[in-house]
């Protein structure tokens, strides 16, 4: 009797079971979509405005002097290029390895610490993608004989900090000591390597030594060429096994470049890069209202209030200008927006996260030589929403209606971007699509 | 034990399903105000019937004296799972399917009689659309994509009483209040284009809905061989109350008055018929629209029998057919009428029964059936699962 209620029990909870996953098999939902077009509320009207400058655009400047060469990491070598251009590299190497690991004459791998050092080589890798000469280039590298501040070192001074600022003897590096001429084919790869002997691979073991450091020098005139990285590899004698050498690398403390002249302000226009770099800064105020075109106004009625929703999307539109032919860029340019948090405080104001994102704007070098005047659109939606926004709630939230635009890293390279500014017929002008419809009403 | 997990299930059912959920699903949906579902039990639906005029007693808002002969408090919640396959002229539009919970209720013995509290649906407003566009930026032609999405719809929320009046007739008032709420909106994405950063546009609107009903039921029993019953539904106007963000007017809908009636007969030992009928024209609705739409008369029948005494495992569990048509107040475009034709069938189960009292049972019912209006056609399988307790 007590096994038949028990089998019951059972079979009723495989009923309410089967029930139960019946109702759940259709709980994933798949919602109807309807094929009848004109069940949907009335199609919005989406259209294209540029609005030009002088309505949207004020008190455009051009700040420079953000970072120095020494933050790039890397060198640039120019020799007269444009008629104009000098600029060498620097670079300052660390404490030379103390020990190394190495087979023993019965082939045991020991710690060896006592090295002589018998040579070295400097081994520089060339940005192929900066560089202004197809054909060979001649390069020669020399010891520094005076001290240098690898973030402040400049073509004028050795050291240009806020407590000192001291003069190289000679300006452009002072004298140097030749150690090694090479030539560089960019046919025959990426590097350029220098030979030391022992004496002068030496010389540079002294971390102490305020003086020491390498100038590589571009003797080829004419020609401007990016240098990546420069790396010292030590020749040493291990005491253990002196019948054998050992190669060790150097950790690098220093590289940056000194370079003349320095461009100075722009007397017109936009200028983005550098380095140190350089910044535009403008004030956008964005319509509030849209009385045209005819399109618009023939399907929502003028004038038209514009709202946060209604901007689709916002972009400046630049067109590229030429730059200085000493600084036009060969490499892509990356370029952000942000927006400037306080600009009574330019120079040095704070700015905000970036409108635009990793990796910024690229844009080929090409559109600052060759083919100036294309147009760029710097895509700032977000920022533009937020105007019309408040402009629509009747906020006053404080909030800055200044965009600076600059190199997505400060500096980014010696080479800089231009774009026309206002007062010529490519000035910036401000791309808004727009979509205005209906509001949504009940069938 | 299985009559404590059933009131247990009951209980998290009454708790935890929000009135919007009471909605069931149709490409019907998205004409007019939407597609009028019917808060009925699995019983009521294996029969083809429109919840009125059955033997023994039940919690339907179709027919208010029917709760009377309820002799223990009893509680009843229904779920109703749905797919659909759509095609429009003959070629395939889609297929779709969701559960929805068109009626949960409880009554209790109060004041000599039942009072009851219910929570029904009314009408199904959830649908996506889509449609592509052409703009012209810059003087480019490029495609976008407008999306829309309804989703909400029409509940009824009930306060109800029956009473016998006399040994063989009883009578039911339900008050309701009309509650549910809709969300419009219209999306237009750029995700073609190429514009680095483009928001999509987005205008939305939601309402709130409001108005009260009031249903009055009558049943008498024909002796012991059958029941008859009608009842009859008045509506205010329902309101559609604009939130504050939304830019949409308010606005007010006719509703119509809604006439049922039905009955059953015992046509011999085991073998029961039922046939319901019910009206409601919502013409009057057509001024309220903005959209072109047809609107025409919910009407419709019903017919099926019940074999009572069929048993499963031991227990009681009455088998049940039916066919049931009704008409849709609302199709797409001018001129054309809907209508909805469906068989069905089902069987109840007894999980606890005590001296001929059903204290915990499910009717279960499954319908095949079709949609049509125009050139617009679903075909459709619907399983109502209704579960029933009493005595608590």
């Amino acid at each position: 009797m007590r096994r038949l209620k028990q089998m019951k029990s059972r079979q009723h909870a495989s009923l309410v079971a089967a029930l139960s996953l019946t109702t759940l098999a259709a709980c994933s939902e798949r919602i109807p979509t309807s094929p009848e077009n004109d069940v949907l509320p009335g199609a919005p009207v989406t259209i294209e405005i540029e609005v030009p400058w002088e309505e949207f655009g004020s008190a455009l400047e051009v700040y420079g002097g953000y970072g120095t060469p020494g933050d790039l990491g890397t060198g640039v070598l120019a020799n007269a290029f444009a008629g104009s251009l000098d600029a060498r590299t620097l670079v300052r190497f660390g404490a030379y390895p103390q020990s190394a690991s190495v087979q023993d004459t019965e082939g045991t791998t020991v710690t060896d610490t006592d090295l002589t050092v018998v040579g070295g080589r400097l081994v520089a890798s060339i940005d192929r993608t900066d560089r202004t000469n197809d054909g060979p280039v001649t390069l020669t590298l020399g010891a520094t004989q005076e001290a240098w501040h690898g973030r402040s070192a400049g073509w004028d001074h050795a050291v240009d900090t806020l407590g000192e600022r001291r003069s190289w003897t000679e300006p452009g590096g002072g004298v140097v000591t030749p150690l090694d001429t090479a030539t560089w084919d960019p046919a025959s790869g990426d590097t350029v390597s220098f030979v030391l002997d022992s004496v002068e691979a030496a010389a540079w073991s002294d971390a102490s030594d305020p003086d020491r450091g390498g100038r590589l020098d571009l003797v080829t005139e004419g020609h401007r060429l990016g240098v990546e990285s420069m790396d010292l590899r030590l020749t040493v004698r291990p005491s253990v096994n002196p019948d054998t050498t050992v190669v060790l690398d150097v950790p690098r403390q220093a590289t940056t470049f000194i370079y003349d002249p320095r461009p100075g302000p722009p007397s017109a226009g936009i200028r983005v890069g550098g380095a140190p770099a350089w910044r535009s800064v403008l004030d956008l105020e964005v319509p509030r209202e849209l009385t045209g075109p005819a399109e618009l106004c023939d399907a929502v009625g003028c004038p038209v209030t514009l709202s946060r929703e209604a901007v689709s999307y916002a972009a400046l539109v630049l067109r590229t200008r030429r730059s200085e032919e000493a600084f036009q860029p060969r490499d892509t340019v990356g370029l952000d927006v942000r927006e400037v948090l306080s600009r009574e405080a330019l120079p040095k104001s704070p700015l905000g996260s970036s409108l635009i994102g990793a990796p910024g704007k690229q844009m080929p070098g090409i559109l600052f030589r060759e083919e100036e005047g294309a147009a760029v659109e710097i895509p700032i939606t977000p920022f533009v929403r937020d105007r019309v926004g408040e402009t629509a709630s009747g906020a006053d939230t404080g909030r800055s209606n200044t965009l600076a635009l600059l190199s997505t890293f400060e500096p980014l390279s010696i080479a800089y971007a231009s774009f026309h500014g206002p007062g010529s017929s490519q000035a910036p002008a401000l791309k808004l699509v727009v979509t205005v419809g209906p509001s949504v009403e009940l069938p | 034990m299985t009559k404590k997990l059933l009131c247990a299930l009951a209980v998290v059912g009454f708790v935890t399903v929000p009135t919007s959920e009471l909605e069931a699903q149709s490409l019907f949906n998205s004409a007019g105000l939407g597609r009028p579902v019917d808060a009925i039990d699995g019983r009521a639906r294996a029969m083809g019937s429109f919840g009125i005029g059955l033997r023994g007693g039940s919690i339907s808002p179709a027919d208010p004296a029917a709760t009377a002969w309820l002799a223990r408090p009893s509680g009843v919640m229904v779920a109703q799972p749905s797919w659909t396959e759509a095609s429009r002229d003959g070629v395939d539009a889609g297929d779709f399917r969701g559960t929805r919970f068109p009626l949960v209720g409880i009554a209790y013995p109060v004041l000599g009689g039942m009072g009851r509290v219910q929570l029904g649906s009314f009408l199904d407003q959830r649908f996506e659309g889509q449609r592509t566009l052409t703009v012209e930026l810059g003087g480019t032609a490029f495609d976008v994509v407008d999306g829309f999405t309804q989703d909400g719809g029409v509940a009824t929320a009930s306060l109800g009483y029956s009473r016998m009046i006399s040994p063989d007739v009883a009578v039911g008032l339900d008050v309701a209040r009309y509650t549910g709420s809709v969300q419009r909106r219209l999306s237009r994405d750029f995700g073609d284009l190429d514009l680095d950063g483009a928001e999509p546009f987005t205008s939305s609107g939601s309402w709130r809905y409001a108005g009260t009903s009031v249903t009055a039921g009558v049943g008498a029993d024909l002796g012991s061989v059958g029941r008859a019953a009608a009842s009859v539904r008045w509506s205010s106007t329902l309101e559609a109350d604009p939130s504050s963000t939304t830019d949409g007017s308010a606005r007010s809908f006719d509703l119509p008055l809604e006439l049922r009636i039905g009955g059953s007969a015992v046509l011999a030992p085991g073998l029961v018929l039922a046939a319901s009928a019910m009206h409601a024209d919502w013409s009057d609705i057509a001024d309220d629209l903005m959209v072109d739409t047809s609107v025409g008369n919910a009407s419709g029948f019903g017919v099926g029998l019940e074999l009572p005494n069929v048993r499963l495992l031991g227990r009681s569990a009455p088998l049940r057919f039916g066919y049931r048509y009704s008409g849709l107040p609302f199709a797409h475009g001018q001129g054309e009428s809907g209508s909805e034709r469906a068989f069905t069938g089902g069987l109840g189960f007894a999980f606890n029964e005590t001296n001929g009292v059903l204290l915990a049972g499910a009717d279960v019912s499954v319908e095949r059936g079709e949609r049509s209006a125009g050139t617009l056609s679903e075909d459709f399988w619907r399983v109502t699962v209704a579960l029933r307790v009493a005595g608590f």
